[in-house]
């Protein structure tokens, strides 16, 4: 029998609501704690921003070790061959790294139930592929390579994008918290013509210069279309057994390489050269020596043009043709893909090149232009 | 009360049932993969799958794996379901309440029962698949004659001696049966609110299979760290070496939420709730 205390409300109605009160309480407490978290301010580092990036380049050596995140947005279609390199910026790439210094690190990309692990030792390299249940040991220092996971680490990927933005106009960001720490901001603006890139903003531990996150924004775009940031650092070297590469085991295959016979091979085409200058920009080669890969124009308006040869570039170019957008020009046939800020033009005139950079439409179609002419 | 509890649990043969059903699934997929040799893609199929052919005494792991996405919540959920929604709607919830038995304590008597049967289950999957495994796909002899499994290489290429692979299956079986406390408690939360077990065990299933949805969309990244099977897949990382334990921690710590949110709901609910059959 249920005791009346006043009307409409018993002893039994009141402790139900006594206790549906307390179970409210606690879930209010679970869903406050990670709101309150994520939103503890962050005190002014009082840092100016040139000072900030003087910090940043001269923590190279900084030895760290944690877990990163890249999410690009940039919606790359998967090219024949260069899937793993699309796959970069256009997807969420999940990393743990391991720095001791500039030729001793490793950093492991993580899947469900795969993993790739690149080891840098001094003159050489391990990458280990779980997927392929393959390792490879990389003989020689590769001047020459295709964009990769470790690239994109916060601490790689802002010192280059400093290193290319060198004379830019720097301002300041405010605070935040990363990682659990506090790191001072600071936005770079590209003032080379022909960019897609609005402003790279940068937050670094104002103690170490170690960058903790980056965030690309491309023109005309509200929100940042490419961002890598540490979930985890800690600011101590690694313990040097993760550095060792794993052995050679039964059932794991193992090749080694040489760097050296990659650029000579690279080498060997030499009607694949890229012309001395692509829309009045002069030609850089990427590696001294070496001339199938050049490099033209200043500041993040920088781009790459590479010879792609015979079969390959055939493939490659089918791939893009798929996806992208042809471009008229006389004597050759051109395909232009913009994912976002990054433009990926593939030009077929005899020889196949790929040219990409964080460039614009028009400046592209001036480099299609004179691929087409130049090979003709 | 948990004694209690617990021999009803071991007294019912649908236990056994439902342990030979998980049991089953790695048995028919090894059979599979021992008579043809074709194993998934690398990269593809379940965790782990690719690398069993060579080594069986990973096959284990390739077993909870191919458990923990559906068979095992299912089963979770529909022993939770029916754990007080049965009682009630077999007419003998009444008579149970009868004795001098407190509520919230018969509802943490069904708890630990569920636990029970979640360990007692992964333990069993772990036994099978383990000779299964190294029946079908092979073990190598030591020097003084014993049969040990091969090492097994980690996905980060290192080799784990036997010692090794034992604690990290040993963990596996902790963390998975915390990661059915999640499952459990929502299951066990909805039979205290209905009197069908059925809609008890439905509903569960519907909550994980929402959020096994939004884990994957992107646009849900905001909410994806709270939802119950984030990291279901995150006992994968105990065979990285080392140990990543970021997943697993926060895995752990996010079921306890959920079960202490839930359990205390049901307490909420079932305490002054009107037993009428």
């Amino acid at each position: 029998m249920r005791q009346v205390t006043w009307p409409g409300r018993t002893v039994v109605t009141g402790q139900t609501r006594r206790r549906w009160a307390a179970v409210l309480v606690v879930v209010a407490v679970f869903g406050a704690v990670p709101v309150v978290l994520a939103h503890r301010p962050a005190p002014a580092a009082g840092l100016a921003p040139a000072a900030l990036r003087d910090r940043i380049t001269a923590s190279a050596g900084r030895a760290y070790h944690g877990y990163a995140q890249s999410a690009g947005a940039l919606g790359l279609p998967p090219l024949s061959h260069l899937e793993e390199l699309t796959a970069l910026v256009s997807g969420t790439t999940e990393m743990r790294v391991w720095h001791a210094a500039a030729d001793r690190w490793r950093v492991d990309v993580l899947g469900p139930g795969t993993e790739r692990g690149l080891y840098q030792l001094p003159g050489e390299q391990y990458r280990w592929d779980y997927a392929e249940s393959q390792l490879t040991r990389i003989v020689g220092e590769q001047p020459l390579r295709l964009p990769q996971a470790a690239d994109l680490t916060p601490p790689e990927l802002v010192r280059r994008l400093l290193r290319l933005g060198a004379g830019d106009r720097l301002e300041p960001l405010p605070s935040r918290r990363v990682a659990g720490m506090v790191a001072a901001g600071l936005r770079l603006v590209p003032a080379a013509p022909g960019t897609t890139v609005a402003h790279v903003d940068v937050w670094a531990d104002p103690a170490s210069g170690l960058p903790l996150q980056a965030e690309l924004t491309a023109r005309g775009a509200r929100r940042p279309v490419f961002v890598t940031r540490f979930l985890e650092l800690t600011l101590a070297a690694p313990d040097p057994a993760v550095l060792r590469p794993p052995g050679r085991t039964p059932g794991t295959g193992f090749t080694t390489t040489s760097a050296a016979d990659v650029l000579a091979a690279l080498d060997r085409w030499d009607s694949l050269t890229p012309p001395d200058r692509l829309a009045g920009y002069p030609r850089r080669d990427a590696v001294d020596g070496v001339s199938a890969a050049g490099s033209y124009g200043a500041g993040l308006a920088r781009f790459v043009a590479v010879g792609v040869p015979g079969r390959l570039g055939d493939e490659v170019y089918g791939t893009a043709a798929r996806w992208g957008r042809r471009l008229t020009v006389p004597g050759a046939d051109a395909v232009l893909i913009t994912a976002g800020p990054l433009s990926l033009l593939l030009v077929r005139a005899g020889p196949t090149y790929l040219v990409t950079g964080l460039v614009d439409a028009s400046l592209m179609q001036r480099v299609a232009a004179d691929l087409a002419g130049a090979v003709a | 009360m948990i004694r209690v509890e617990l021999a009803k649990l071991f007294r019912r043969p649908r236990t056994y049932v439902i342990a030979g059903l998980l049991c089953a699934l790695p048995f028919i997929v090894a059979v599979f993969l021992a008579t043809t040799r074709i194993p998934p893609p690398p990269g593809q199929g379940g965790a782990f799958l690719s690398a069993v052919l060579s080594n069986g005494a990973l096959y284990p792991a390739a077993a909870l794996a191919l458990v923990l996405p559906v068979l095992l919540p299912v089963s979770v959920a529909v022993l939770a379901g029916d754990a007080v929604a049965g009682e009630a709607a077999a007419g003998t919830l009444r008579y149970l309440l009868i004795r001098p038995v407190g509520r919230t304590r018969l509802l943490v008597a069904k708890l630990v029962s569920l636990i029970a049967f979640v360990l007692f289950a992964i333990v069993t999957v772990l036994v099978t698949s383990y000779l299964t495994g190294t029946a079908l796909f092979g073990a190598q002899a030591t020097d003084a004659g014993v049969t040990l499994p091969a090492d097994v290489t980690s996905l980060s290429g290192v080799t784990i001696t036997p010692a090794g692979l034992a604690w990290r299956l040993l963990a596996t079986v902790g963390y998975l049966t915390i990661s059915m406390l999640g499952v459990a408690a929502i299951a066990l939360f909805l039979s205290t609110v209905t009197d069908s077990a059925l809609g008890a065990a439905m509903g569960a299933l519907a909550v994980l299979v929402v959020s096994q949805v939004l884990v994957t969309l992107d646009a849900a990244a905001a909410v994806r760290p709270y939802l119950p099977t984030r990291y279901w897949l995150a006992w994968i990382d105990f065979f990285r070496e080392p140990v990543l334990w970021r997943d697993i921690e926060r895995g752990a710590a996010l079921q306890v939420v959920y079960l202490v949110v839930l359990l205390g709901a049901a307490w909420a609910n079932f305490t002054t709730r009107d037993v009428t059959t």
